[in-house]
């Protein structure tokens, strides 16, 4: 097993471990608040959608922290290297994070209003889509606190099929509205929720290639198109 | 040598102080739990204390770990050299230090944590909230109870954690460090909801058959009774409607029987080319009544870490609904690769579709870059259209075609195959296109030896 090694002086390390330490509990934030968001929507729990609302401030707060800590990282320690990589990348990914959370927020908001309307049927689809999404976060941040380029390359690609999966949901709900205008006003929501959802799949391949970079200092769009896989 | 009767003071009383918050948080947990799995987790968790205590405080003095070497590679060294007895360990155990910082992790917590170097904080590789509170606790000498908390990936699983206050006792000054024990509670925590599932989805599904059992029992008792033929005609569809029953209700059971234990990945060896084999002779008379030929001419032994009924019933499956979709008088082909490293750039790359064809991962490979076994399924039936590829593995997805009743599947084959393959920490690919055929990719880790 790898073994990581001290920098000479500890107080180092500590910065280098407390920036790990946010992005973690950033993640974990909004990880709990994209899963939620969906959940209030396929069990219409407007309550636990008002939870995921109030936990936006909270995301806010960690991402400014994030960016302070960074900087301050930066003008007492000099970074070089692997740590300099690793300290830009962690605002990056802090900043998309943060930007999930937000698109969470949103899908909340749209849940408080959706759970207003009569019940219909097409809560499933969404589900199926937050899932994915679900998933390919979890894989970008288990690739990012990892610092795993294998693995961030690999949610990177799967990123198509969140897309695909979108598309099909599009005109799913597409046919729905044509069929039965009543149903216009519901499936406008749900088209923004799963807009929402593709969009905090976008992040998540932002943050694969935040930690692409930060490995090999490498862009991982170049390199991949080089490989053939883009 | 000088340090030796300190040191043995501090360890004795070391000891000491583990074994007693150690008993109490496990009475506690007694409390918690019913008595089985109570049982279970004290004795281990008292086995692993004991073991460790020892272990840590066996030979080695103070002195021999220098001052002059920075602290964390202290703290790797001391661990490495003792930690031989907590290594074989079965249950999750690892030892935070004060920064937070992952010193020891013992294989099954390598394992299950999926921790692939030391020295980097614990958030690095659990990201819940509440497990943060509790080491803090620990660290600080407080003692807590358990707490369990539930991870989505790569498979759903609740895992319970419990943290003591642990100081070694060869550092001077004292560096208080928290001893973490991770059990894997799964089982207990799934199955109520997936028993729920499993009745929703059986009831549902079989309120079909049964109303037109019950439509055509109702006919035979009424004006059909003295009419043979309509009689004869309707015995034979209710015999087809029962079948279809038994399908469904084997298929269900071996869905939840791949489920209950799909956290779990197989450690057995089994022959992938023997269960293709396998699964091929089942099919065979089927096919050539329908002039279907499979294709099969690899001939080598493909030995991959996995349960050899499940990959035979992967197989099959797969086969099967190849079979289903194709045309009389085509052909069916199956292959065998292997490579030695398989990197998600892989997928898609060598095939004979156009350029229109639908792809989709329906289950990524959880571990790139190891060597892995390819099998192939290509039929030259109609294809899949674009819509349908996002949904396939859906359990009860069936695609509405020209199929007879007969041939209708469960909708709950392609379920299975994706269990059987999560289970396996494998992956499932697939590439479609209308009118070109369909093909699907399984791809499993090979065994080492």
């Amino acid at each position: 097993m790898q073994k990581l090694v001290d920098h000479i002086v500890s107080g180092y390390d500590d910065d280098l471990n407390q920036l790990t330490n946010s992005l973690s509990e950033l993640g974990g934030l909004v990880e709990t608040m994209t899963s939620d968001s969906v959940r209030s929507i396929k069990k219409r729990d407007s309550d636990l959608a008002q939870k995921v609302i109030e936990m936006d401030k909270r995301a806010n707060s960690l991402q400014e922290q994030i960016d302070d800590d960074a900087l301050r990282l930066m003008a007492l320690r000099h970074p070089m290297a692997t740590d300099l990589r690793r300290t830009i990348g962690a605002i990056r990914c802090a900043n998309d994070l943060e930007r999930v959370g937000d698109l969470a927020e949103g899908i909340a908001r749209r849940a408080v209003s959706i759970n207003q309307e009569d019940k219909i049927d097409l809560a499933k689809g969404v589900g199926r889509i937050g899932k994915l999404v679900k998933t390919q976060l979890s894989g970008a941040l288990d690739a990012l606190l990892r610092e795993d380029a294998d693995k961030a390359l690999q949610v990177w690609i799967a990123d198509e099929d969140v897309d695909e999966m979108y598309n099909a949901i599009f005109r799913e709900l597409l046919t729905y509205m044509m069929g039965d205008p009543r149903t216009i006003t519901a499936c406008a929501s749900f088209l923004f929720v799963a807009k929402n959802l593709e969009r905090i799949g976008d992040h998540a391949t932002n943050i694969c290639e935040s930690v692409y970079f930060t490995v090999h200092g490498k862009q991982l769009v170049n390199d991949a198109t080089l490989q053939g896989q883009g | 040598m000088e340090s030796e009767p300190t040191y043995r003071r501090l360890s004795s009383q070391d000891l000491t102080v583990v074994l007693t918050v150690s008993f109490t948080s496990l009475l506690g947990l007694c409390f918690l739990f019913s008595v089985p799995l109570g049982a279970t987790l004290i004795v281990a968790a008292m086995l692993a204390t004991i073991l460790i205590t020892y272990g840590f405080s066996s030979q080695k003095t103070a002195s021999e770990i220098g001052p002059e070497v920075s602290s964390l590679e202290a703290e790797q060294h001391y661990f490495e050299a003792q930690a031989n007895l907590a290594d074989n360990i079965t249950d999750a155990v690892a030892i935070i230090d004060q920064r937070e910082r992952v010193v020891y992790a013992n294989p099954a917590a390598q394992k299950l944590l999926e921790i692939t170097s030391l020295g980097r904080p614990l958030s690095t590789y659990v990201r819940e909230h509440s497990v943060k509170a509790v080491i803090q606790d620990a660290l600080q000498g407080k003692k807590t109870d358990a707490i369990t908390y539930h991870v989505e990936t790569p498979t759903e699983s609740y895992i319970r954690v419990m943290a003591s206050p642990f100081t070694p006792a060869i550092f001077d000054p004292p560096r208080p460090m928290a001893l973490l024990f991770f059990y894997d509670v799964t089982e207990y925590n799934l199955v109520d909801s997936q028993r729920a599932d499993f009745l929703a989805n059986a009831s549902h599904e079989l309120k079909t058959p049964i109303a037109s059992l019950l439509g055509y029992i109702e006919t035979l008792q009424g004006h059909a009774k003295d009419d043979p033929e309509a009689r004869e005609k309707f015995l034979g569809i209710m015999q087809s409607q029962a079948e279809r029953m038994q399908r469904l209700i084997n298929d269900l059971l071996s869905l939840r029987q791949i489920e209950q234990v799909e956290h779990i990945a197989p450690s057995e060896i089994a022959d992938l080319h023997l269960a293709a084999k396998a699964a091929i002779e089942a099919e065979e008379i089927y096919a050539d009544k329908r002039k279907i030929n499979i294709k099969f001419e690899t001939k080598k032994k493909s030995l991959v870490i996995g349960h050899q009924d499940e990959l035979i019933q992967l197989v099959l499956n797969l086969l099967d609904n190849a079979l289903k979709i194709s045309a009389d008088e085509t052909q069916i082909t199956i292959s065998i690769e292997f490579t030695d490293r398989w990197t998600p750039g892989q997928a898609f790359t060598a095939n004979s579709f156009t350029q229109n064809a639908s792809t989709r991962r329906i289950v990524p490979v959880s571990t790139p870059d190891k060597p892995h076994y390819i099998l192939k399924i290509r039929d030259q039936g109609p294809g899949f259209s674009r819509e349908h590829i996002p949904r396939l593995g859906e359990r009860f997805y069936r695609i509405a075609g020209d199929l007879s009743s007969k041939d209708k599947g469960t909708g709950l084959g392609l379920a299975i195959v994706k269990h059987i393959i999560r289970r396996h920490r494998g992956g499932l690919l697939i590439q479609s296109a209308k009118g070109e055929g369909t093909e699907f990719t399984v791809i499993l880790p090979a065994s080492e030896s």
